[in-house]
């Protein structure tokens, strides 16, 4: 009973998938990171600084662009099933928890938006 | 995990169930709780600082002028540097506890000694790592 109430507010029907979604997401969240330090030190050990024009080369391609969306995404899907799994451990009213996640949504919904605004801005 | 609440008694039967956070304070906690809390909490802050990265990212992109200011902002607003520091803290634990997390998951580092010493490993590693993002930024 209790299981089937909070599988509503997950970010799939199952837990499984959720746990997988986390980690691979995390996996890959991660590979981006790894790649875009490495692209921003590899410019600061060869020139010393990091400045506008190098940030905005960086930014200003199709890669970049797509790929860090598709990071603001799976950063926004792995939270959601972080912040769940959390409120559902620690919130006990239901009520309260379905306003939260309601709030959440919209909040992250705003961001996702936003982060393509700024992208192709 | 047993709990005196009786709140709970009528779910005795459903096995392990999660402790309440008034609880929490009275335990003891092992090495690989602190490990596992502070991922859990790192994480919370990360899902907080959301707006933050994508303020920074709107900042930086949007002109030469205002990619200045943040550079200079870390000189003049300490509140900039803190929530910066804050960010790429939790974000390095994060990411190794995570690591960790997924060695777990895979089957390692699950026996009393690997998990006690990957535990402290963590930590020690945490803690150069946010000291040295500290220096960096300072």
């Amino acid at each position: 009973m209790v299981s089937s109430v909070n599988s509503i507010t997950g970010l799939t029907k199952s837990g499984m998938k959720d746990w997988f979604i986390q980690r691979i997401t995390a996996v890959l969240m991660a590979a981006y990171l790894i790649i875009l330090i490495g692209f921003l030190m590899n410019h600061y050990f060869n020139f010393g600084n990091l400045d506008y024009v190098f940030f905005m080369k960086i930014f200003n391609t199709l890669f970049f662009k797509i790929s860090t969306f598709i990071f603001i995404l799976f950063l926004l899907f792995h939270a959601w099933i972080g912040v769940w799994t959390i409120f559902t451990d620690y919130i006990h009213c239901s009520v309260l928890r379905g306003v939260l996640f309601t709030l959440i949504f919209l909040v992250m919904l705003s961001c996702a938006l936003w982060g393509a605004v700024i992208l192709w801005s | 995990m047993v709990s005196k609440n009786s709140k709970n008694n009528k779910r005795n039967n459903l096995g392990p169930r999660n402790i309440s956070l008034g609880n929490l304070i009275r335990y003891c906690f092992p090495i690989m709780a602190i490990v596992s809390i502070l991922h859990r909490a790192s994480g919370f802050v990360l899902f907080l600082l959301i707006p933050f990265m994508l303020y920074l990212l709107e900042k930086l992109k949007s002109s030469a002028a205002s990619f200045a200011q943040v550079q200079s902002g870390f000189d003049h607003c300490w509140v900039l540097k803190i929530l910066t520091w804050i960010l790429l803290s939790a974000l390095w634990y994060h990411l190794i506890a995570g690591v960790k997390h997924l060695f777990m998951d895979l089957g390692f580092l699950e026996e009393k000694e690997s998990a006690k010493i990957s535990s402290i490993f963590i930590l020690i590693l945490g803690f150069i790592g946010i000291v040295l993002l500290g220096a960096w930024l300072w």
